[in-house]
């Protein structure tokens, strides 16, 4: 155990020196639900390279592990294609709801939430935690049990308290405190 | 799984269709996610990267985003993804993760009708890299391969709607009737686009 437990160590560190490589922008950005930031994190440059992938899909899975879980869940385009991947990994079904709709044409969400109710909302970043709340509502009036969402990195700009206040438990692999910010805040990264 | 469906149906371009093909409930499946990813596989390694040097995978959501980052995934070969609308938040980029110029970028997508929409894709796609190939899982047999070939891009479809139908029909999936009538929307569309 102790062993495991400082494997997911390495892969934490290894995942924010990456971020802070290749995923962290410095300027003036929006939210999705509008807040504002004066910086960016952008998980696309991560998983989209193969070293990355497999860090992200390894903590991911050891969170998964711990839970009670049927279905997960991408709340937005951005986690797509983690969401597939891990659902591999874990056989476990992968559902689609963009912006708080399902991306289903002719199948209603309820029909697939057949075999089990319990699902998990995986985000690939939060900021106030409002993409994740608006899957979440539709996952429950479809009959969904949404008590937990995971997100890759969370900004810490309130969506842990957000969602706890929604009943939901917000797991973060990593987060804002844990990434290095250069001290020249308009100079990008890159 | 239900990822077909007959009856009378809209297409993203608005044309009126008598089937309709999902695969977005694909990644519903777990296992049959994976074993699609495996076709495209094969496909790849057999029709394309013995004349090809693949140094990007290219996924189109929201449809072809999963099995795109499958086949990465598989492959070990860096994704990329188109986005057609502009987003108003974070970057606001239209192709997400990283592209170099002469890149080579393959696009891994679900289906093609008659191309339109797959050609918009590669004009985005070669304003960072080339474009020569297209792998999808069904071609719906209206004209796509031929309007891709005008724009030098070469399909690599899985399998062929046609070839679909025959085979629901053997397993008795479809009845007599509804089997004509999409053979013959199929034969008059094809026609018509060609």
């Amino acid at each position: 155990m102790i062993q495991a437990k400082s494997k997911i160590q390495t892969l934490r560190s290894a995942l924010a020196r990456l971020i802070e490589e290749k995923a962290l922008f410095q300027g003036e950005f929006k939210s999705p639900s509008g807040g504002r930031s004066d910086y960016y994190i952008d998980m696309a440059m991560i998983f989209t390279e193969p070293t990355g992938l497999e860090i992200v899909i390894n903590l991911t899975l050891s969170e998964l592990g711990k839970l009670q879980v049927d279905k997960i869940v991408s709340p937005s385009v951005e986690a797509d294609p983690i969401v597939a991947v891990v659902g591999i990994q874990a056989k476990l079904g992968s559902l689609f709801i963009h912006q708080g709709k399902p991306i289903y044409a002719y199948e209603k969400l309820e029909n697939l939430l057949t075999g089990g109710k319990r699902v998990v909302i995986i985000a690939d970043a939060t900021f106030g935690g409002h993409t994740v709340l608006a899957a979440a509502r539709a996952l429950r009036s479809a009959g969904a049990e949404v008590r937990t969402a995971i997100t890759l990195v969370d900004l810490q700009k309130g969506a842990q308290d957000f969602l706890g206040r929604n009943g939901i438990q917000l797991i973060p692999l990593i987060e804002a405190k844990d990434i290095t910010r250069p001290r020249n805040s308009m100079q990008s990264t890159l | 799984m239900g990822a077909i469906k007959f009856g009378e149906f809209k297409l993203s371009s608005g044309a009126r269709s008598p089937y309709y093909i999902d695969l977005r409930l694909a990644p519903s499946y777990p296992d049959l996610l994976d074993r699609i990813g495996d076709l495209y596989v094969e496909v790849v390694k057999n029709e394309i990267q013995p004349k090809w040097k693949i140094d990007r995978i290219a996924g189109v959501p929201t449809a072809g985003l999963p099995v795109a980052t499958v086949v990465s995934q598989k492959m070990r070969i860096p994704l990329i993804y188109v986005r057609k609308e502009q987003k108003s938040y974070g970057l606001g980029k239209s192709i997400e993760g990283v592209v170099k110029a002469n890149d080579n970028v393959l696009l891994v997508d679900d289906l093609v009708t008659t191309g339109h929409s797959t050609i918009e894709e590669a004009v985005i796609l070669r304003e960072g890299g080339n474009v020569r190939h297209v792998v999808v899982l069904v071609d719906r047999e209206q004209g796509g391969p031929e309007n891709l070939q005008r724009e030098q891009l070469e399909l690599h479809p899985l399998v062929k709607i046609t070839e679909v139908f025959a085979y629901l029909r053997e397993l008795g999936e479809i009845p007599p009737n509804t089997y004509e009538v999409v053979m013959e929307y199929v034969r008059a569309s094809t026609k018509l686009h060609a």
